[in-house]
């Protein structure tokens, strides 16, 4: 069992906080937290705050570019926040930074979203 | 040829165990000098290899079977096996491919990683046989290196 991520809604914008291992077990509880909020279609963009992740390995980073497909068919944008450090260099190591944005906080990615809606 | 210590950690195929494997493996890799970015890209590889035995090496889900991690420490190198007794993989050149995955739904990335991050990857697997990869590493900073070490000029 997996408690549910913290998340928010930002306007257009579902915000969920990772936090701890996030490996494959944690990469299904994420994909199912974001599939059910998305079919209910509360948010149009999604932000995945990853600040308090420990641990990252090629099976949260294919939950992360399973929901960017998503997102992207839905016309939305997916952009994720992370500092410095390990999980940061994976993240770049597989590719990411190609397809998504990286933020070091939350504020300057809700900045850079207002930016995407007033397109 | 000396084996300074060793373990093993036999448990059931399945993702909850996988965080297991991982600490276990660090938490022993700590007999040699790692440091602590060392032990991070050490634990993605293991996480890779364990993983892989979960997603793929029984894909009854209804009956997983077991995965033994055993690592040692040989000559100042940190030495670990990850053996299941699942399907084996069919294609192995194939499925160390950068980008390859059985599932479309995964990135094909687990190969990639576990070479980027360790010293060397060998993989021992054929269809009905079973998987055992085989991953070491060496710390940069070890005192055997320094022995070996020659001076840069001359």
């Amino acid at each position: 069992m997996h408690t549910a991520y913290e998340s928010e809604r930002v306007g257009p914008i579902y915000l969920i906080r990772l936090h701890g291992e996030f490996d494959e077990l944690a990469a299904a509880a994420f994909r199912e937290q974001v599939e059910a909020a998305f079919a209910q279609s509360v948010a149009h963009h999604l932000l995945v705050d990853m600040q308090r992740v420990t641990f990252i390995d090629s099976s949260g980073l294919g939950a992360l570019f399973g929901r960017y497909k998503m997102i992207k068919a839905r016309g939305g944008e997916m952009r994720i926040i992370v500092s410095d450090g390990h999980v940061r260099q994976l993240l770049e190591l597989a590719g990411v930074p190609r397809l998504m944005t990286l933020h070091r906080n939350e504020q300057d990615a809700l900045l850079a979203f207002e930016g995407v809606a007033r397109r | 040829m000396t084996v300074a210590n060793f373990m093993t950690l036999q448990m059931k195929a399945t993702a909850e165990n996988v965080g297991l494997a991982r600490l276990a493996v660090a938490v022993f890799a700590s007999n040699l000098d790692f440091t602590i970015a060392e032990i991070d890209e050490i634990k993605v590889a293991v996480s890779e290899a364990v993983t892989n035995a979960v997603v793929h090496a029984y894909p009854d889900a209804k009956q997983p079977g077991s995965v033994v991690v055993s690592a040692e420490i040989r000559d100042g190198r940190l030495i670990v096996q990850v053996a299941d007794q699942g399907v084996g993989i069919e294609d192995l050149a194939k499925a160390r491919e950068h980008g390859y995955s059985s599932d479309p739904e995964r990135l094909g990335m687990g190969f990639y990683f576990m070479e980027t991050l360790m010293d060397t990857v060998d993989i021992v697997s054929a269809p009905g046989q079973g998987t055992r990869v085989r991953l070491a590493r060496r710390p940069a900073q070890s005192p055997h290196d320094e022995r070996e070490r020659r001076p840069a000029v001359s």
